[in-house]
């Protein structure tokens, strides 16, 4: 999915996951739906890393350990960056 | 939990990660790492076990006392609060630690733990300093041979704040071997040193094999090839389901863990019935009769 008119965070996001993740995917690839350790190649410490980056370059807090552990996905990414779990488009 | 323990904890978890954090970076990592074991009422527990369709959950006492200094609770309140949530609630279980060098004072506390209070079973944790076949363990093991008690003991390496000796499946066997009439879980073992524990379970009835930790599994892609390895040793009536709840709450909740099990049905690695064993059937089985209650799914 391609998407236009990108929020900065959830842009730096997109970065980030395609930075970090092993998959060699761009940011222009990666799609709300895919998974972030099958899919994007972000396994369990590289998730440490990569929500760090995300709150040191927002700085503020925006993680907590309920919300940690429903993220599965890059959508779910982007709807706790959206300050909640709820349903959320990336964009 | 120990702030020692915490810290250790949080020492090897940083020199493990993939790239060199800032110092705030770290402060938040240690924020958060705390938020993971804030739960003293079991509430996110038990809200967690109701959509995961656990029944039960077995809690598990650790006796810190002489490992660490300054622990706030003496090790009689902590297991008073352990009794607090079993008083309240059916959902819990709850496994008695006393190290085993408090002595007669220590033995007294266990006895009463599981004669008056309540707990089904005995938790030992050889990094604070002793072995499961140490001799002073054995008055202990009489108790639980008397009352059908299964003993849990830690197997494998933990914070890096306390000694990692004694944690190998073999220190086990010379308690189950003194002890037939006694089942020992060797926790994490079906993940930790898992060949070695396998081996164990295999010629000795009395050893079993508990999953807690297979998230560790899960994220390296290992977690079939465990399985199937303890399948071919016809291990599957040896597993016991556990999350070793609060440590994985980062990688997904009580339900995922299970999904995670009975995602082998249908990828033909274990049958309906083996799952059940599993997630609840083996370990009633070695429950003292009074604690097989209506559970189906342990943790």
């Amino acid at each position: 999915m391609q998407n236009t008119e990108l929020r900065p965070d959830l842009e730096f996001a997109r970065q980030m996951v395609a930075k970090l993740g092993n998959k060699g995917l761009r940011p222009g690839e990666i799609r709300d739906e895919m998974a972030l350790k099958q899919d994007l190649g972000i396994d369990s410490l590289l998730f440490i890393r990569l929500i760090l980056e995300l709150e040191r370059k927002s700085s503020t807090r925006i993680f907590n350990v309920q919300m940690i552990a429903q993220i599965k996905t890059f959508k779910d990414l982007c709807a706790a960056i959206n300050g909640g779990m709820t349903e959320s488009k990336c964009e | 939990m120990p702030q020692e323990f915490f810290d250790g904890w949080l020492q090897t978890i940083k020199s493990n990660l993939p790239f060199r954090p800032v110092p705030a970076q770290e402060q938040r990592l240690d924020e958060l790492l705390f938020e993971l074991n804030e739960d003293p009422e079991c509430i996110s527990l038990l809200r967690e076990m109701d959509a995961a369709g656990i029944d039960q959950a077995v809690l598990l006492v650790i006796d810190f006392g002489l490992a660490y200094k300054n622990i706030e609770l003496t090790i009689e309140e902590i297991h008073l609060a352990h009794k607090k949530l079993l008083d309240q609630s059916d959902r819990f279980l709850a496994f008695s630690n006393v190290d085993p060098r408090r002595g007669r004072e220590g033995l007294d506390l266990f006895e009463k733990a599981v004669r008056e209070w309540g707990f089904s079973g005995m938790k030992l944790y050889p990094p604070c300093g002793y072995s499961p076949d140490d001799r002073s363990v054995f008055p202990y093991y009489e108790i639980c041979r008397e009352l059908h008690l299964p003993v849990l003991t830690h197997i494998g390496p933990t914070t890096a704040t306390l000694p990692f000796r004694h944690t190998q499946p073999q220190y086990v066997d010379d308690a189950a071997f003194h002890f037939p009439d006694v089942n020992f879980i060797l926790g994490h073992a079906a993940v930790t040193h898992y060949q070695d524990a396998a081996l164990l379970a295999q010629y000795r009835p009395n050893i079993f094999l508990d999953l807690s930790g297979f998230q560790t599994a899960i994220n390296r892609d290992e977690f079939r090839n465990v399985i199937n390895w303890h399948l071919s040793r016809g291990l599957g009536r040896k597993l016991l389901f556990g999350s070793d709840w609060p440590i994985h709450r980062f990688w997904g909740k009580q339900r995922d863990w299970v999904e995670k099990v009975t995602a082998l049905e249908p990828e033909s690695l274990m049958s309906k019935e083996q799952i059940d064993d599993v997630l609840g059937n083996n370990l009633l089985g070695i429950l003292p009769r009074a604690e097989r209650k209506r559970a189906k799914h342990g943790t």
